[in-house]
């Protein structure tokens, strides 16, 4: 008997002690605007989801396995989750889904560590974001803050509609989408999707393959090693200086925007280039423009070497130019 | 003689009355050869085969043979601007026609998807802050405007199925854009 009270009592106490992380970090209001230190024991490889409406963010990857979270919750905070369960943690800053309840405060300032190897989901509204290795795949969608996203391999996807996107050295295919923002991608070695509608696209040290899009933007890249190069722009300009492979493709169209083409290294292509109504200039080869007698279309077509790749370049209005 | 010629020579502006002294004497002199001189060999029969190695063509006639020629060139030119006018303008004509016409249905179709979206974002996200709210419809204008920039340029080269490709995508993203719940950041609906 007195046998059986001593275990239930230390059953009652071993629940309790595990109970007590769930208990500190699921909270409903006492935490509002206060600062908060806690961590948790985490799988090095298990998956992470922060949601933060609005403030500072950051969150780094580390060599311990363990989450940690240090700063300052937001003053509206309704309901704050810190939950670590298996392989999934949680850290959720809630706020009141009323709009005078987001006046006059500056909202989370907020320093995640989590273990390097972890898969990240970041989901915020109006917070700055800088986001810094984290080795297992990043997903990241918002609304206006920037975001700052360096050291990141397996998966990069970011979304965001009016923030700043700068990303550095990423070690993986990147897909980055926003309307009105302006994405600044470097040192990006997987290749990458990037497609923005007003806003500007600057690639610099970019390999392999690359997609990039804008309405209205312009598009400016520096790449190397490029197996595949392919955008389209309505009226933005596209500048591209960029080393291609041998049988690489590349294919870029813009309607009243210009396409200005460096290419550099060993060419081995088959060029195309044709605009409606804007001129070509051809500084690689001594192959002049055909022009129609009486529309005013220019049309180029020559080869370099064996012609193994190919280079189609397209405009309505705009003019294009293609160098070494 | 030769005193009258030097004298000539020597005057820029042959005095009427050694002019007339001059003529006079060449006239003379001419009437004093004989009426028929014999050429110093026979040259008619080389003459003749030449003529007949060489037989000279008809003169051509303007005024009687133009006709022809002048009615058969109009022919050609009138059914040349006919096919390039008439005929290149009408199928591009139609194929404008064609293409304002399925670029109206896609509009219509898509409109009629995206505004009770628009509606709905409305609704799903008026609790957000003023300043957030603002920059989305900011964005949403953006998208809009795009599409229709878009739109126009389809219209305009409706050959050029890689505007289309790009319509197509900035719809779907607008419609991403709209079905987003922002007040439950990383939850769409």
């Amino acid at each position: 008997m007195n046998r059986a009270l001593k275990a239930t009592l230390s059953g009652v106490l071993l629940a309790f002690v595990w109970a007590m992380p769930c208990y500190a970090a699921v909270d409903s209001g006492d935490l509002a605007g206060k600062r908060v230190d806690l961590s948790e024991a985490a799988k090095p490889d298990g998956f992470v989801k922060i949601s933060i409406v609005r403030g500072d963010l950051i969150v780094e990857g580390w060599d311990k396995d363990e989450v940690s979270l240090v700063g300052t919750l937001d003053e509206k905070t309704e309901q704050f989750i810190f939950d670590v369960s298996g392989r999934d943690t949680r850290i959720i800053v809630k706020i009141p889904s009323n709009n005078t309840s987001w006046c006059c405060n500056e909202g989370s300032n907020l320093r995640i560590m989590v273990p390097k190897g972890s898969q990240v989901d970041v989901a915020t509204v109006s917070t700055e974001v800088r986001l810094t290795d984290i080795r297992g795949g990043l997903d990241m969608s918002g609304v206006s803050g920037d975001v700052r996203i360096q050291k990141v391999s397996e998966r990069l996807r970011v979304r965001n509609v009016s923030g700043e996107i700068t990303v550095h050295d990423v070690d993986a295919y990147a897909r980055i989408k926003t309307v009105s923002g302006e994405i600044d991608a470097r040192s990006i070695k997987g290749g990458g999707a990037f497609h923005t509608v007003s806003g500007e696209i600057v690639l610099r040290d970019v390999t392999d393959e690359i997609d990039v899009e804008s309405v209205s933007g312009d598009i400016e890249v520096i790449g190397r090693n490029i197996s595949l190069a392919r955008g389209h722009s309505v009226s933005g300009d596209i500048d591209l200086e960029i080393e291609l492979i041998d049988d690489a493709l590349v294919e870029f169209d813009s309607v009243s925007g210009s396409v200005r083409l460096r290419l550099d290294g060993k060419l081995n292509h088959k060029f195309d280039l044709e605009t409606g109504s804007g001129s070509i200039r051809n500084r690689i080869t001594d192959d002049k423009p055909k022009k129609s007698k009486y529309i005013r279309d220019e049309q180029l077509r020559f080869t370099v070497g064996e012609g193994d790749g190919q280079v189609n370049v397209s405009t309505r209005s705009g003019d294009i130019s293609v160098s070494k | 003689m030769t005193d009258d010629t030097d004298d000539i020579k020597g005057t820029p502006a042959l005095d009427p009355v050694i002019s007339d002294s001059v003529e006079l004497r060449l006239a003379r002199q001419i009437r004093e050869l004989d009426r028929e001189m014999m050429p110093e060999r026979d040259l008619w029969t080389a003459i003749e085969r030449n003529i007949a190695d060489y037989p000279q063509r008809k003169p051509f006639n303007l005024q009687g043979d133009w006709m022809p020629y002048g009615v058969a060139a109009s022919l050609i030119i009138a059914i040349a601007a006919l096919l390039v006018n008439v005929v290149g303008l009408e199928q591009r004509n139609s194929t404008l026609l064609a293409a304002d016409y399925a670029i109206d249905s896609i509009d219509s179709g898509y409109v009629n998807v995206r505004n009770p979206m628009v509606d709905q974002f409305r609704e799903t996200n008026k609790n957000l802050d003023q300043a957030t709210l603002d920059d989305l419809y900011r964005n949403i204008e953006i998208m809009a405007q795009a599409r229709k920039d878009i739109e126009m340029q389809v219209r305009a080269n409706p050959e050029n199925t890689k505007l289309v490709e790009m319509l197509m995508r900035v719809h779907e993203r607008e419609l991403e854009l709209l079905k987003q719940d922002y007040s439950q950041p990383g939850r769409s609906l």
